[in-house]
């Protein structure tokens, strides 16, 4: 929460309401694996959008 | 190097399914959860079988992250693309919480919480008194390829 002073201080007022998106890299490839959104009061999200999980069978035929 | 560095299925649990045990797990039931871990935790797909709380995360900011995790839900198992089965489901949240997460477990929690999946994250994702969101890849959780 911001006080009356606070809000006539033009930096908090530009920030208000404002978020910043940071790319999360995957460690392993440094592919973006997801983000963190910060925002203005501090508090931060995250999404992370992992790959998916592939299996194959590795069908054919042998002798 | 980090610890929940790799993605995979549970062998033990799949065995069961397909052996005379006859594991009934269905990817399409609505409670199947999805629980996460640090990266202190380092997955066995060989030997893990069951749920665990060692090294889960839990909610510095209070209580909305329950331990054993949030339910997947929305799930459906289809073909896609042709010869591979796609497994998916709606996207995880959890709101408002404060942990750090790097990988996840997908157990079955009507049963007797046998591991199905493990996923890495990849990397750390910090929430912060805010929403820690695990949105599925547009190839779903899981495919299996049955293609020559």
């Amino acid at each position: 929460m911001t006080n009356r002073w606070q809000e006539k201080n033009v930096g908090v007022s530009l920030l208000k309401g404002k978020a910043h998106r940071k790319p999360v890299v995957d460690d392993r490839d440094g592919t973006v694996g997801g983000y963190e959104v910060e925002h203005w009061d501090d508090h931060q999200d995250a999404v992370v959008m992992p790959k998916s999980v592939r299996a194959s069978l590795k069908i054919r035929e042998v002798e | 190097m980090s610890s929940f560095a790799a993605s995979g299925l549970y062998v033990p649990t799949w065995i069961d399914i397909l052996d005379t045990t006859q594991m009934a797990i269905n990817l399409d039931l609505e409670t199947h959860k999805l629980a996460l871990y640090t990266n202190t935790e380092t997955p066995d797909f060989s030997t893990e079988t069951v749920y665990s709380s060692t090294n889960e995360v839990s909610d510095a900011g209070g209580a909305n992250y329950v331990a054993k995790g949030a339910a997947v839900t929305t799930t459906a198992v289809s073909e896609s693309p042709t010869g591979t089965i796609m497994w998916d489901a709606a996207d995880v949240s959890w709101t408002p919480v404060t942990f750090t997460a790097h990988g996840g477990k997908i157990h079955a929690a009507a049963l007797t919480e046998e591991l199905i999946v493990g996923i890495t994250f990849g990397a750390d994702y910090t929430a912060t008194a805010g929403t820690f969101t695990v949105t599925w890849n547009a190839l779903g959780i899981l495919t299996i390829d049955c293609t020559p």
